[in-house]
């Protein structure tokens, strides 16, 4: 049975709207509804502009399980080499009505 | 629930999870459940110079709800086998709805 109790650590969601949150996975259900401390956004900017990609802190979240695409584990020695102000992405698609 | 216990013969294989948001992601299949959401490990993500969103990510779950496709080998499917399932479930149901 599949079941997100290991990655109570660090996480890091893509929604289906393409949003991607990381923060410490504190409770989780069957329907994938998930809360998450200290969440943290990232914007990446697109690879044509010259604006560092941004981090918003957004604190406590309880995130519906309907809006739950992926939820990674976080490596912490992959974290600690990347600088994420220097990545650029075009924003992940949306998924909803697909 | 013949998916679900089609995908459990597949743990431990290398497949790819198409999502519908078209990413794609290589990895080893660790687990699944009565939804199909998947557990992959060492995940690889195609394109990656367009995706690095996962760059620091090594395990993933995988909600069911979002997947396109699940890429299999071949190889690792008795196709034969699935047939018969698939014929016995029809029946299954085709008796149990249909009276």
């Amino acid at each position: 049975m599949s079941s997100l109790g290991p990655f109570v650590a660090s996480n890091h969601y893509p929604n289906p709207d393409g949003r991607t949150l990381t923060g410490q996975l504190q409770g989780h259900d069957q329907t994938t509804n998930l809360i998450l401390s200290g969440t943290v956004e990232r914007i990446f900017s697109p690879p044509d502009s010259d604006e560092p990609s941004q981090e918003v802190e957004h604190g406590l979240y309880l995130i519906r399980g309907d809006n739950v695409a992926l939820c990674g584990l976080v490596d912490e020695g992959l974290e600690g080499g990347i600088d994420w102000t220097a990545v650029k992405a075009y924003p992940l698609g949306g998924m909803k009505h697909s | 629930m013949l998916f679900f216990s089609f995908f459990k013969t597949l743990v431990d294989h290398e497949v790819t999870i198409e999502l519908k948001n078209d990413l794609c992601i290589t990895g080893t299949l660790k687990s699944v459940d009565q939804f199909l959401n998947i557990k992959l490990d060492e995940i690889r993500v195609k394109d990656e110079a367009r995706y690095p969103h996962l760059a620091a990510v090594k395990n993933v779950f995988i909600r069911g709800s979002v997947v396109r496709y699940v890429h299999l080998p071949a190889n690792a499917v008795d196709t034969a086998l699935l047939e018969d399932a698939t014929r016995r479930e029809a029946g299954n149901a085709a008796g149990g709805k249909g009276r």
